[in-house]
């Protein structure tokens, strides 16, 4: 039966009210759960930055207002500092992904006392960084007990903490002691996502594991991986505590991180405008490598 | 659950806070809460309990944080004018940038008592431009301590514990390298201090060399001349030839010498309650610094004050407390208990001779008649708007050469950073 014209409009006004009634109620409910994050996000991460670009930029001091970028481009620790950082997260990223990756294919695999490999990989997650930095402090002495190892098995001591050569290597091995387990979860997660029949198959076809691995594991993990892959260079990028514990930069600056180097100049030196323009470069930084990865590797199906 | 729900939680929560609130508002009759941020933990534990005893409208919170973060923790937060530090330890060498930065209060009213109550060494210790900035508590200096028995096995003559028997380094590391090589202790020397400046400064000195800042305000490093690089050499040869532990950082150092891998051992007073304590109890003892063959004995001074914070709301309060920790002698003896520092206050020095008379009474038996001698060979710490960067950059240099660096490139790099700095502190003072 045909509903009558007036019925209709009334019932349309009723439907109309009530979507009305739900929008309101939506950016309501919307507003009231975004609003945390939002106000969290503008004072923790945008009125800091635009109180850092206030500090890099000397207005109404009558001097240039690139001047603290210009001081901080011509300082030979500065440069220094991201001649290390380069060179220091060369060497760590890759290091870091692959052995996360090792550790998680191992780790999905039938070994025997799997729990206990886990719970000992992972160890290092729960442990604070500071603390961490101080375990390896002691470890690291030029009489510490990994030179007692080595000279008992015949070995020469190293000088771990105390010659330019080894003290960045040595800051690496503590950062992917503290870093590696946890990336390796995201890893872990991945290759359980993989689908199980697909290894069945490729075993019925003949395929060995290090054809299953490049074949499957690899292009299954590309999501995780790219995750891991960004998160791991922005963490490394802002490595701080390993350094202030372990080396303070030195020696001879090898180990001046640029986020040590920040530090530094705000909190030791009082020159906050400097540091802040060294932020500022820091924060270009990690937006341009982040940038490249993201166009690099393949993110999408 | 809708919106009217929400808005009756949003209203429940208000409310809620609104009550916690009135709940912690200040009554009139509680007392008045400052804080003191000072990097020595439990030193001003008996001097804060006595203040509240005699002043029961105020309480002292402490903040003790460790030496090394001491400076950025008041360089931030004082920096953005932090409002929740009220007291503050200052190291008197690095008054003048705190006060160039506008940190600390004018004490200039209570420069009459300071003059009735603490030494002219003192008072000098806290003066910029002519005005008091923070109220003087300790004095310093070092002294050469040895253990016994390392020593007497290795067959090295025992030091005697007055200024006239005050060894030349040259006979110290003679007898370090003995026991060395005899195998007595595994390390001849050890700096409780390594690597910073105000442990350095009295050998660069008695070698010859200048303090490393002069000119005008003490705004140009000289810290490459030919007398630096000497003492750079002779320093990394320490570590290079196996006399002293390299790699090993001052907060480990103690331990070191009270576990007897140690035989001389160049530290302050503050060591003397810990050893004292030690399974070394009984078995060391206590020597004059030494000074290089024909050169000038050069000891330490200055130790640290108290200020008042400028951004501090409770001022009057701040003022009371450091005053009695600095002024008052029952205060001043009390701070002066824990770490053994000498306080700069007059009527307070007896007790504490008095006091390590009893902490340790053989090996200090001559320390004040050391500490009183020494005080004519005192050289202050350079005054400078600089200091932290000239302290900084130095103490990373000597570092670095302890490490095994070349000592003429380290040092001529530290002249370069400082030469850089101390111009950028000139340009950036100019905003102020």
């Amino acid at each position: 039966m045909a509903t009558p014209l007036l019925e209709r409009s009334v019932e349309s006004d009723a439907i109309v009210r009530r979507r009305r009634r739900t929008s309101r109620e939506v950016w309501w409910w919307a507003t009231a759960f975004l609003a945390p994050a939002v106000i969290a996000l503008l004072a923790l991460r945008i009125l800091p930055t635009l109180s850092a670009i206030g500090d890099a930029i000397p207005f109404g001091t009558g001097r240039s207002l690139l001047s603290n970028f210009t001081y901080i481009w011509t300082d030979p620790a500065f440069l220094g500092s991201l001649r290390v950082t380069l060179l220091f997260s060369l060497i760590v990223n890759p290091l870091q992904i692959a052995l996360a990756l090792v550790l998680a294919v191992l780790l999905t695999k039938k070994v025997p006392g799997i729990g206990l490999w886990r719970t000992l990989i992972l160890l290092p997650i729960a442990v604070p960084q500071a603390v961490s930095a101080i375990i390896w402090l002691v470890l690291l002495r030029p009489d510490g007990p990994l030179n007692a190892i080595a000279n008992a098995v015949g070995l020469p001591s190293v000088p771990w903490l105390v010659s330019p050569n080894f003290a960045l290597a040595s800051i690496v091995i503590v950062c992917s002691w503290i870093g590696v387990g946890y990336w390796m979860t995201f890893l872990v997660t991945g290759i359980r996502d993989i689908p199980t029949s697909l290894y069945e198959a490729s075993s019925i076809d003949g395929a060995n594991a290090w054809q299953q691995f490049w074949s499957i594991t690899l292009p299954g993990l590309r999501r995780p991986l790219l995750f891991v892959l960004v998160a791991d260079t922005v963490s490394n990028l802002l490595v701080f505590a390993p350094v202030r514990l372990l080396t303070q930069g030195g020696p001879q600056g090898s180990t001046n991180l640029i986020m040590h180097d920040i530090f530094e100049r705000a909190y030791t030196l009082g020159d906050t405008q400097a540091a802040s323009a060294g932020t500022i470069v820091l924060v270009a930084i990690v937006i341009v490598v982040v940038g490249i990865q993201f166009r690099l590797l393949p993110g999408k199906d | 659950m809708t919106s009217r729900i929400l808005r009756r939680i949003a209203a429940a929560v208000v409310g809620l806070v609104a009550v916690a609130g009135c709940a912690a508002a200040p009554q009139g009759n509680e007392p008045e809460t400052i804080s003191f941020l000072n990097p020595h933990p439990g030193a001003y534990d008996a001097v804060i309990a006595e203040f509240e005893r005699r002043n029961p409208d105020i309480r002292v919170e402490q903040q003790s944080v460790p030496f090394d973060q001491l400076v950025s923790q008041t360089q931030a937060r004082l920096a953005s004018g932090d409002t929740s530090i009220d007291v503050v330890s200052v190291d008197p060498p690095r008054l003048a940038g705190m006060v160039a930065q506008g940190f600390l209060t004018d004490e200039s009213a209570a420069r009459p008592e300071l003059e009735a109550e603490v030494s002219a060494v003192g008072i000098n210790s806290v003066t910029v431009d002519g005005k008091p900035r923070a109220y003087p508590l300790w004095t310093s200096d070092n002294f050469l301590l040895y253990n016994r028995d390392a020593l007497a096995k290795a067959g090295v003559a025992i030091p005697g514990p007055k200024a006239p028997d005050r060894l030349t380094w040259e006979q110290v590391l003679a007898g370090a390298q003995r026991v060395v090589d005899s195998g007595a202790a595994r390390y001849g020397f050890g700096i409780d201090q390594v690597d910073r400046y105000y442990s350095m400064q009295p050998i660069l000195m008695s070698m010859g060399a200048g303090a490393g800042l002069e000119g005008p305000d003490n705004l140009a490093a000289a810290v490459n001349t030919d007398a630096w690089k000497r003492f750079g050499h002779w320093y990394g040869s320490l570590y290079s030839e196996g006399l002293a532990p390299r790699g090993v950082e001052p907060s480990q150092m103690a331990d070191l010498f009270v576990s007897g891998q140690v035989a001389f051992y160049l530290t302050g007073a503050s060591s003397i309650s810990k050893i004292a304590k030690s399974g070394l109890a009984g078995r060391w003892g206590i020597a004059p610094v030494p000074n290089f063959q024909g050169g000038p004995i050069v000891t330490p001074t200055d130790s640290w004050g108290v200020g008042i914070s400028a951004f501090s709301e409770k001022q009057d309060a701040a003022r009371r407390f450091a005053q009695f920790v600095t002024l008052d002698p029952a205060g001043s003896a009390l701070a002066s208990q824990k770490l053994n520092l000498p306080p700069v206050n007059k009527a307070a020095f007896p007790a504490y001779l008095k006091y390590l008379a009893k902490v340790a009474p053989d090996a200090t038996a001559s320390v004040g008649d050391l500490l009183a001698t020494d005080a004519r060979y005192a050289q202050r710490r350079p005054i400078s708007v600089g200091y932290v960067q000239f302290e900084t950059t130095m103490n990373k240099a000597f570092t670095d050469i302890r490490k095994g660096g070349d000592v003429n490139a380290v040092l001529d790099t530290a002249q370069n950073t400082l030469t850089r700095q101390l111009s950028r502190q000139r340009e950036i003072a100019g905003d102020r």
